[in-house]
């Protein structure tokens, strides 16, 4: 340790964390997105003059996971950051990670010495390119291909803020190109200030305690952190395990699923993740920038690592990513990228599972990754106003050894907040119906998965049109049960137009238009089971939806210990992550 | 322990108020029961006794009885018993809730369930999210529909309510309703409600309109049914306190100290336990805004530190800051209350070094029991075994006397947790123990100032609490603060708060539109039910008949999600002519908090509220001070905070004169002042002891860091 005292080393440990929360609240609290202010999608950071990672905010893993790509990036291009400069970046291929989430750093000075760098990255409302609304308008048209160019404004690395001096014609430029450029410019302003009091901050923990000492203890954390995830690593067994999954198209097209194929090995404190079997690089959107791919492993390794490992670049460095240029996890410029979280969910589930295998105690079943989303435009009668709605609901958690799978929530790498029916309806033309569990949606199981949510949304403007997307619909790639617990429900998206039933919607639906008093429903999958479902239980089924039919699974819904599943789950225990040892392969039958 | 360990004192007998009062304070904790009195005269007595947890009364009459026969006042010549309790607390803490029903608008029956959507912990996919307070069979969908503009959608089902209640007869212990938009128009809830009632006679009803009148439906929820879980408990308690004073003689009002530092009437509480939940920490706040007052710094820093935890907060302008909405056991309370950030550390920290050399001290505590290695049952090194290593508590024992430390066990403990595994001398790790705690002191702190863009230089820290003034000076050396305000009682603040609230309920009700297009007759008629509310609900707290009432609005730039509280006016209206002045302070406070302001970005208001005060007497009261007598000095060896060897000069509190410089420590019956090297006591009375720094801050300079090649 380069910093002798426990005291001082502690402290500024606990200062870093300090820091970058005092960050997060106050972008949070004084940006206008709500994706960024309801569903909290945006992260916080410090790292230091290296560009290692020292310090996150635990937000999104999605995002954290990228900083040190972006930042490493950006350095490359303009060169070392002089104090009171502001870089911004939102380029997948030098590190950033999709278009609409900009990437802000700022260099991190006391007394002409280079601390450090504080970082924020945060998903804006809407960053230009093709629209959603006037995508597809043809009628039955299909699009062939889809390209960065058409996902909106690139930005390389560039400064936003120059020596002190906001660079005007970049601000110019990048709220002339986009569709909200008040709300765009609130929350790169908000990202801004977040990041000045993260500057601030660390300059007052160097004036209390030295900024060799600072730069020390940082050094100091990374390699406890390392040394932490090393030992945990080593009490592993060595070997390689591979695993499958797959998604159920490429974001334009679903004629074939495209497939994600990990083969991981851990050997000596390392885990390297060879994904050079899964699919090439697609014409669709759900390439996955290299950055992005690195996020969802060191979110699948921290969780196995398990508690006592902080989040900074000492666990990180233990992860090494194989895959070939102009593959999927590792696309080549221009290729679209823009839902490439899709992805990287089907990525850390597959990791996930590889890693079950690897140790068989730790095994859980598969979360949801289907990730509804709700993208509308529509002119809000009360105002005026031109306004897009953006939502997304959560599904199944996995099931694990001793507890049922949690019901409603966001999965993996993502950690979206559900925005409130309220606020919805007091800012947008829609009305929400319901927004209820899926009865039955949890996969079968000694301990059953967790509930899908679905929710329903009425529209209360003359029309509205945009697009509608979820994942996870087709049922061989629902969400996968463990040691023979069965899968969850597969998500859907369906309208019923003018009181009319359910109509289910198609994959594409990039052109979907509704009128007043249509209601669009989304729903998520639900979360797989662990363990063989039990003997019938005399726990009542809460009640009878009558319009959910979920697949043949009869789910009485015990909350608390899941003991409540009646039936025999079709096919459960059939091959799901049940075959393979520590050198096997445990591809799942599904799709292949 | 055993009777009472404080006795009465002298006060300072002058400015005694128009309208004689002589009000008792009494504050129920897990260990002690403190009462205090404050006589129409300016005197105030103090009495502390053990609780009788199985029977919380016991000790509450105990208490008062000594504090009359001290006082020679007879249950007739008391204005009203003030009462601070944690069972609302506690009752949340340990799980033990009533058996609530919940009904809710249809489609939204799983709302506390799926609640924000986010898990636990991030990291941990073995780690389920916390069970819902109402499980799902309990839980019955309503048919009806309010929109965002308070017009009715679907008309309210009076046969789904009467289902649904007659399913859950039998079944549950109270019941809640919340229907989306019930604070745009109410009628929907109160309808249910009533019909609730008729069908389960007896079962109390909380309705989310009544509870919390604010927008987000999920943190609505949350605290509505957390209130319905808490109703038939408190209610029962409270009405036999109450039984039991009426027993001695009592005539008087009985009131309780809300989260939010008001003093309200048994009524009220009874029907809102929910706002109960922080009144301890809430007392204390409210202590020390008075003594603040009475000190002339109306701006201090508030550090209460426990055995198990300690407690911070924000004094400005003589007033407690205060925030609408928080946490409790991990449940959002959408009600007003004191800023107080809680943190997981206290004198039973646990200190502990992993396999990899990392020194943590807390969150998990020692608590009461076993309680400090040095108690004499406990194993495991805290915070209270490192002073007693490093010779800033004395081996003598604490509450004079009454409990015994033993130095060697709490050595033997830090050798063993601490010293061993470091390397270092038992006077270095402990010294090491103690800054970590003081850092996670100072980092709370600093959440609840800096980080709002409040500078704390040139401010107080005022430090009670068994273990605050131990830590003090420490901590506001860390922050740049030079002055440390120790009360006369550090261990009854609590209870004195309890004495010092104005009588005072806060009402919020969300109106969302943008400032310049208000429709100012609906505002109006809002502001006159919120103010007709506050005032019946607020009858019976003080002294004065009608209240003063104000109006805070809470306001955002449209398109934001958080708003900030911005004062409106005194005369409770809102005007056209107000809006400039509006934006123009919402505009300040943005930068203020923020760093940035805009200029075109419309202002929304979203949350009226209305604060009713009924203020108590202006008493001058003072505690107990008596000049010191000749000097009885002691001093012992100790090591300073880098684990230096140092000579303390040890003082009772009662022979404190100013001008005593550290290293010292000054011994009271409840507390332990530590006033280290740099620092002097400028004042000392029946308000508190002040100690300033005299010399400049000397960094405690670490161990030179090596500057090795990285990896």
């Amino acid at each position: 340790m380069r910093v002798a005292d426990p005291a001082v080393r502690e402290l500024l440990w606990n200062g870093f964390d300090a820091v970058v929360g005092e960050m997060s609240l106050l972008l949070k609290r004084c940006s206008f997105s709500p994706l960024i202010r309801e569903m909290l999608d945006f992260s916080c950071g410090f790292l230091d003059a290296r560009g290692r990672l020292v310090a996150d905010s635990h937000l999104i893993p999605a995002q954290a996971g990228t900083l040190e790509f972006a930042l490493a990036g950006a350095l490359a291009r303009t060169g070392p950051l002089a104090e009171g400069d502001v870089v911004v970046t939102n380029d997948p291929y030098s590190g950033a990670t999709h278009l609409p989430d900009l990437e802000v750093f700022m260099p991190v000075y006391a007394g002409g010495e280079l601390l450090g760098h504080v970082a924020t990255v945060a998903h804006h409302v809407d960053i230009g390119g093709v629209s959603a609304r006037n995508r597809g308008a043809v009628p039955g048209h299909r699009e062939a291909s889809r390209d960065l160019y058409e996902e909106g404004l690139q930005l390389p690395p560039v400064r936003l803020v120059e020596r002190g001096r906001r660079n005007d014609a970049l601000w110019d430029v990048v709220l002339r190109n986009v569709r909200d450029p008040e709300s765009v410019e609130g929350d790169l302003m908000a990202q801004l200030s977040a990041c000045r009091r993260g500057v601030e901050r660390l300059r007052e923990l160097a004036g209390r305690h030295g900024a060799a000492t600072l730069r020390a203890a940082a050094d100091d954390l990374i390699d406890d952190t390392s040394a932490r995830a090393a030992a945990v690593l080593r009490g592993w067994p060595e070997g390689t395990v591979t695993a499958t999954g797959f998604l159920d198209g490429d974001g334009l097209h679903y004629d074939e699923p495209l497939r994600v194929h990990a083969a991981v090995t851990v050997g000596d404190g390392r885990m390297t993740v060879d994904l050079s079997r899964s699919a090439a690089q697609t014409t669709g959107t759900f390439n996955v920038p290299w950055s992005s791919t690195y996020s969802g492993l060191y979110y699948a390794l921290r969780c196995f690592l398990g508690p006592g490992i902080r989040q900074n670049h000492g666990y990180m460095r233990h992860v090494e990513a194989r895959a070939p240029e102009g593959s999927l996890f590792r696309p080549r410029r221009p290729a679209a990228v823009m839902s490439r979280h899709m992805a990287v969910q089907v990525l850390t589930d597959v990791v996930f599972r590889a890693l079950g295998e690897l140790l068989p105690d730790r095994a859980v079943a598969a979360s949801h990754v289907s990730f509804p989303v709700l993208l509308m435009h529509a002119v809000d009668p009360r105002d005026g106003a031109s306004r897009t709605l953006m939502d997304t609901v959560g599904g199944g958690g996995g099931a694990r050894r001793g507890a049922a799978g949690d019901d409603g929530i966001d999965s993996y790498t993502s950690n979206c907040a559900l925005m409130s029916a309220e606020v919805i309806e007091l800012e947008y033309p829609w009305r929400v119906r319901a927004c209820a569990l899926v009865p039955g949606s949890g996969g079968s199981g000694t301990w059953r998965g967790g509930l899908a949510v679905r929710r329903d949304y009425e529209l209360l403007a003359d029309r509205a049109s945009g697009r509608v997307a979820a994942e996870q619909r087709r049922p061989e790639h629902a969400a996968r049960g463990a040691a023979g617990g069965g899968p969850g429900a597969p998500a859907s998206a369906m309208v019923s137009r003018a009181g009319g039933p359910w109509e289910p919607l198609p994959y594409d639906t990039s052109s979907l238009s509704v009128r007043r008093g249509d209601v669009v429903r989304l729903t998520a999958a639900g979360g797989g089971g662990y363990g063989p479902p039990t003997a019938p239980s005399a726990a009542p089924s809460h009640r009878a939806d009558g319009d959910e039919a979920p697949r043949d699974v009869e789910v009485g819904l015990d909350r608390r210990g899941g003991l409540a599943q009646r039936g025999q789950q079709r096919g459960a225990g059939l091959g799901r992550g049940a075959v393979g040892g520590v050198h096997g392969d445990v591809d799942g039958g599904d799709g292949a | 322990m055993n009777g009472a360990v404080n006795g009465a004192v002298d006060g300072a007998v002058n400015g005694a108020a128009a309208g004689a009062r002589n009000v008792i304070a009494v504050d129920i904790g897990g260990t002690h029961t403190d009462a205090a009195l404050l006589a129409a005269d300016g005197t105030l007595h103090v009495h502390k006794v053990p609780s009788t947890p199985t029977d919380p009364g016991l000790a509450l009459v105990t208490a008062v009885d000594g504090l009359l026969e001290r006082s020679g006042l007879a249950p007739g010549d008391i204005t009203a018993v003030v009462h601070g309790t944690t069972v609302a607390t506690n009752a949340v803490l340990t799980g033990d809730h009533a058996r609530v029903g919940l009904l809710v608008t249809a489609g939204f029956d799983d709302i506390l369930e799926i609640g924000t959507q986010q898990r636990p912990d991030l990291y941990d996919p073995w780690r389920p999210k916390a069970a819902a307070l109402v499980p799902r069979e309990r839980v019955h969908g309503v048919r009806e529909r309010i929109g965002a503009d308070g017009s009715v959608v679907t008309p309210l089902v009076d046969d789904d309510v009467r289902r649904a209640a007659r399913a859950l007869a039998g079944r549950v212990d109270a019941v809640a309703v919340v229907f989306l938009f019930s604070f745009a128009d109410a009628a929907h809830e109160r309808r249910a409600g009533a019909l609730v009632r008729e069908e389960l006679p007896g079962v109390p009803v909380t309705l989310s309109s009544s509870v919390a009148a604010e927008f987000r439906e999920y943190p609505r929820a949350a605290t509505t049914v957390l209130n319905a879980a808490l109703l038939p408990r408190t209610g029962g308690y409270l009405a036999r306190l109450e039984a039991r004073l009426r027993e001695r003689g009592f005539a008087c009002a009985f009131q309780l100290m809300t989260s939010a530092g008001g003093v309200v009437p048994a009524a009220l509480a009874t029907s809102l336990p929910v706002a109960l939940l922080v009144s301890g920490p809430a007392a204390g706040a409210i202590a020390a805004a008075e003594i603040g007052r009475r000190l002339g710094e109306p701006d201090v820093v508030m550090l209460d530190v426990g055995g198990t935890s300690a407690d911070v907060a924000l004094i400005e302008g003589g007033q407690p800051r205060r925030r609408y909405r928080g946490e409790v056991a991990g449940l959002p309370v959408a009600l007003p209350q004191i800023d107080v950030l809680p943190i997981g550390a206290g004198g039973g920290s646990l200190a502990r070094v992993d396999a990899f050399g990392s020194l943590t001290v807390g969150p998990d505590s020692a608590g009461a029991d076993p309680g400090p290695a040095a108690y004499g049952s406990g194993l495991r090194a805290t915070v209270t075994d490192a002073h007693l290593v490093r010779g800033s508590l004395d081996p003598a024992g604490l509450l004079g006397g009454a409990l015994p430390l033993d130095a060697d066990r709490a050595r033997a403990a830090i050798e063993r947790d601490v010293a061993g595994p470091l390397g270092l001398t038992p006077e270095a790790a402990a010294a090491s123990v103690i800054r970590i705690a003081d850092g996670a002191m100072a980092d709370a702190l600093r959440a609840v100032t800096v980080a709002r863009g409040i500078d704390v230089r040139g401010r107080a820290l005022l430090a009670f609490g068994g273990a605050g003034p131990l830590h003090a000076c420490a901590i506001a050396d860390d922050l740049g603060v030079a002055r440390v305000v120790v009360p006369r009682h550090p261990g009854l603040t609590s209870a004195l708060g309890l004495l010092m609230g104005d009588g005072r309920h806060d009402l919020g009700r969300t109106c969302v539109a943008p400032l310049r297009a208000l429709d100012h007759a609906r505002v109006d008629a809002l502001i006159g039910e919120l103010v007709d509310e506050a005032t019946r609900l607020l009858r019976g707290a003080g002294v004065a008949d009608a209240p003063r009432l104000s109006l805070d609005a809470d306001l955002r730039y449209a398109g934001q999600a958080y708003e900030l509280t911005i004062p409106v006016s005194a005369a409770c209206a809102l005007r056209p002519e107000d809006t400039g002045r509006l934006e123009t302070a919402f505009a300040e406070a943005h930068r203020a908090v923020y760093g940035h302001a805009w200029h075109d970005v419309p202002v929304e208001l979203v949350t009226l509220r209305v604060r009713a005060v009924v203020p108590r007497a202006a008493v001058d009261w003072a505690a107990g001070h008596r000049a010191p007598r000749e000097p009885a000095r002691r001093y012992r060896s100790g090591w300073d905070a880098t684990g230096a060897p140092v000579r303390y000069t040890v003082v009772d509190r009662v022979d404190v004169e100013p001008g005593l410089r550290g290293p010292a420590i000054v011994r009271q019956t409840d507390t332990t002042t530590l006033v280290p090297r740099g620092w002097w006591v400028t004042r000392v009375d029946g308000v508190a002891m002040v100690i300033e720094r005299v010399e400049p801050v000397e960094r405690v300079e670490p161990v030179e860091p090596v500057e090795r090649e990285g990896s």
